[in-house]
């Protein structure tokens, strides 16, 4: 068959390959965007930002090997590097939005966060994100592997390409720095 | 503060939290942990910051039509793809590996254009004179430095030494060093608009336009003739530096004014 024949169909079954693969683990995608985001509309464009990086790379991927976990590791990285940078300016909301009476009265029916409960937890959010941001790059990609994407120690050294005394390490120390920065944010919450 | 029996450094009590320890050291970790007050404490804080980074649990399915919009990104994908399918495999790999050439090039060139101005120009000027003078020839004094100047007006008593092509503030600027008498001295010669000293370190402007400036043992003074911005770089006193300029044969054939 003419090479250039062959490339056509080559792409096409490459495509239809990646899509199989990706729609098994479209769900897990979207859960780990929404984890690192916090809200729908911006996991969505992570989650669809890391799938089309996955299509992009997918030559490199080797069959047979692990693609949820090489998933998860590109749309860590996708937000990590890309999204966190433009993400959105911190939510702003009119006085009246927050304290008129409408919205007391709203807040007293509703067992909903209130918009200033709601704005208060993102904020508090932002403080782990922030921390997270400052750790070395090593060590955050396996800490968020390991305990937002609950990957094992084994996925996570597979996927770094890294021995697993190694990857224990790393988390362990990730953990290790993160405690310090988030010291009086724990304490204030009562976690300990 | 941990003791000195307790077994379990921090990396095998955060993967006892995760679950990933093998059977055997899990048991002994964990025998530890509940006798030893330090260490539980350890684990408790682990936990803490594990909890912290897992987040809430959060509704996880993807929108409704999530998955179409998505394929019409990979559809934009497969589009660009097949605009540069035509190209040869080696011609890509050629056109990729000259951007990345001409990334690196615009790099150096942003990194010169940045890291230049930090320098004054007056600074780069007496570090060029100097580095020439470091090399010593015959004749020259001990360091390069004009105790005295004794200048004959006459262009035969300027020799000179070297000639150099710089990039000085994104202009070409001609570099000439002349031995007069025992004196290196250095020429620099630019486009009109070229300003080898800026205006807070001209210490006098004579009346025939002649700027004189001084850096620590070190005058310049500089002229516009002839369409040509000129410094004079010298290691003596701006009064044998502007006798000096007097006496010194421009390109054009012209001395400067005086």
């Amino acid at each position: 068959m003419p090479l250039e024949l062959a490339r056509p169909r080559r792409e096409a079954a490459r495509r239809r390959e990646f899509e199989r693969l990706a729609r098994q683990h479209e769900r897990d995608v979207f859960s780990a965007a929404l984890r690192m985001t916090g809200n729908h509309a911006d996991a969505e464009d992570v989650a669809q930002e890391a799938i089309v990086k996955a299509y992009l790379g997918f030559d490199q991927f080797e069959l047979g090997t692990n693609f949820r976990a090489w998933l998860l590791r590109i749309v860590t990285n996708t937000f990590i590097n890309e999204f966190r940078r433009r993400r959105r300016a911190p939510e702003m909301m009119p006085w009246e939005a927050v304290h008129g009476e409408a919205a007391q009265q709203a807040a007293a029916e509703s067992p909903e966060p209130s918009p200033d409960q709601r704005l208060l937890r993102d904020a508090l959010d932002a403080e782990v994100e922030g921390a997270l941001a400052e750790l070395p790059e090593v060590f955050r990609e396996a800490v968020i592997l390991c305990d937002m994407h609950g990957l094992s120690y084994q996925e996570i050294a597979d996927q770094l390409a890294v021995p697993i005394g190694t990857v224990r390490s790393r988390i362990a120390r990730g953990r290790r720095v993160l405690q310090e920065k988030l010291r009086d944010y724990v304490a204030s919450r009562g976690l300990i | 503060m941990r003791t000195p029996e307790c077994n379990p450094d921090d990396d095998r009590l955060s993967a006892l939290v995760d679950g990933d320890l093998g059977d055997r050291d899990r048991r002994l970790v964990a025998q530890h942990v509940l006798v030893c007050p330090e260490c539980s404490r350890s684990v408790g804080r682990l936990i803490a910051t594990k909890r912290l980074v897992e987040g809430p649990e959060l509704a996880c399915e993807p929108p409704v039509g999530f998955w179409e919009q998505t394929r019409r990104r990979l559809d934009e994908v497969d589009g660009v793809r097949a605009q540069v399918s035509w190209i040869p495999p080696q011609a890509r790999r050629l056109v990729a590996i000259a951007a990345i050439g001409l990334i690196l090039i615009s790099g150096a060139v942003i990194m010169e254009t940045a890291l230049l101005p930090s320098l004054r120009t007056s600074a780069l000027l007496v570090q060029a004179h100097g580095r020439l003078t470091e090399v010593a020839w015959a004749g020259m004094p001990a360091g390069g430095v004009c105790s005295a100047v004794s200048v004959a007006p006459a262009q035969t008593s300027w020799r000179p030494v070297s000639r150099a092509l710089l990039r000085i503030d994104g202009r070409l600027v001609v570099h000439t060093c002349y031995q007069v008498g025992r004196c290196p001295v250095s020429v620099f010669d630019g486009p009109p608009d070229w300003q080898p000293l800026s205006p807070g370190e001209i210490l006098t402007v004579l009346p025939n336009g002649l700027e004189i400036g001084r850096t620590g043992d070190t005058s310049l003074v500089s002229w516009e003739a002839d369409g040509t911005r000129s410094a004079l770089v010298a290691r003596t006193t701006p009064e044998h530096l502007v006798e000096l300029a007097g006496a010194r044969p421009t390109l054009t054939g012209r001395s400067p004014g005086l």
